[in-house]
């Protein structure tokens, strides 16, 4: 997913936990195909909501340490952050009119 | 889709069955970027090669199907706006017949108006989008097939020229409806489906002993039972004596608990079947477009 950017173990606490708008973490790996798959419609949420919400990815092989924090089982995971706050969580492969849903609740609870 | 491209796009095909490999044809776990360099190689809608994507599922008769289907210079994006209105709409199939509110009944056509529209070349607004999603999304789903058949419709409210995948999304709900239909006229439970799953692990347990054993016994009598190397696993002498395992554990040990699963099978291989059948006629319905543009 060339298009959206990463989070790592050194950023995840100044891009996502102190981000001002709600942000959509894509825990994800090389190797995981269903979360291949659903890189079109987090690339499409992250299009659609450029500006009102962040979108990143973090890679779970190359970033243990977040990895561990977050306490991810398996990939791809779906995490939302409200000004620092875990505000869902969602595991496996999901549409992207749920994850919209979940991102649009964040972002008017934000407003 | 232009003459030549189709022409190119039955090539690989036909490479595609004479190989048979399915490999050089998209499917679910193909890089995004190269799905959209297939999409332009062969001048097809990217909304309308998601869909045929994901029911081809690497069986190129599929592929060859749709593209002899498609009439020369036909627009895919129109094709998958009516395929969604179909899955929406449709007597026995549609999701629409799930939905009992009212409301949100109205939102599911309102999504449809709204393809038809964009599909029609109207520049449908971004807040129209948004604000069915919100509706579709803002009121109880109520039981787990009606909220199955809403996630459907809502996966599809999405303007498919910047979100492709919006209709291919579809049949995931529509599967996760079909299970939850099954659930409920099994009035399936958790314990229900904790008590399936000891009976699954007793049973591949069984069949995986019974493959190794006939592994050995096969080994023993000289045979080579992987002639083309890789994981015992793989073959198809060990899935053969695997399946039969599971069929004589089958018929040892009959059981209730097995039938959440093959209901489900049945329900996704005729999912499967409406879905390639609700495509190929909304492909057969298109309209050829004017010389000039074909032949672009």
């Amino acid at each position: 997913m060339a298009n959206i950017p990463s989070a790592t173990d050194a950023t995840f606490e100044e891009k996502v936990l102190k981000s001002d708008i709600p942000v959509l973490v894509d825990f994800t790996a090389a190797w995981c195909g269903p979360c291949k798959a659903m890189a079109p419609a987090i690339e499409d949420l992250a299009r659609e909501y450029e500006g009102e919400a962040a979108v990143y990815l973090v890679d779970i092989d190359e970033n243990p340490d977040t990895r561990h924090a977050q306490g991810i089982m398996g990939v791809p995971t779906f995490m939302i952050f409200n000004r620092g706050e875990l505000v869902e969580r969602f595991t496996g492969s999901m549409s992207r009119s749920k994850l919209a849903a979940a991102l649009e609740a964040a972002i008017e609870a934000a407003q | 889709m232009s003459i030549a491209s189709r022409r190119a796009l039955l090539t690989l095909i036909a490479e595609a069955e004479r190989n048979g490999d399915a490999a050089a044809l998209p499917f679910y776990a193909t890089p995004a970027a190269e799905v959209s360099a297939f999409a332009a190689r062969y001048d097809l809608d990217l909304s309308f090669l998601n869909l045929i994507m994901t029911f081809a599922t690497g069986d190129v008769g599929f592929w060859r199907q749709v593209v002899e289907a498609l009439p020369p210079g036909a627009d895919g994006r129109i094709a998958a706006a009516r395929w969604i209105e179909w899955l929406w709409t449709d007597a026995e199939t549609g999701l629409r017949n799930r939905v009992g509110d009212a409301v949100l009944r109205a939102s599911g056509d309102r999504v449809c108006d709204l393809q038809r529209r964009a599909a029609a070349g109207e520049d449908v607004a971004r807040s129209d989008w948004r604000q069915v999603r919100i509706r579709l999304a803002s009121r109880d789903g109520g039981d787990d097939v009606q909220a199955a058949a809403i996630e459907g419709i809502a996966a599809a409210a999405w303007d498919l020229g910047s979100a492709p995948g919006a209709a291919a999304d579809m049949i995931y709900a529509w599967k996760a409806m079909l299970f939850a239909e099954v659930g409920r006229d099994l009035e399936w439970t958790a314990e229900k489906q904790s008590a399936a799953n000891e009976r699954f692990d007793r049973m591949a347990a069984s069949a995986r002993a019974n493959a190794d054993a006939a592994v050995q016994q096969a080994r023993a009598e000289g045979t080579d039972v992987a002639p083309e190397g890789g994981p015992i696993e793989t073959t198809p002498f060990y899935r053969d004596a695997y399946n039969k395992g599971v069929a004589d554990f089958i018929a040892a040990n009959p059981s209730d608990l097995d039938l959440y699963g093959q209901r489900t099978r049945a329900a996704v291989d005729n999912m499967y079947r409406l879905g390639r059948d609700g495509l190929l006629r909304q492909v057969a319905s298109l309209s050829t477009a004017p010389a000039s543009m074909v032949s672009a």
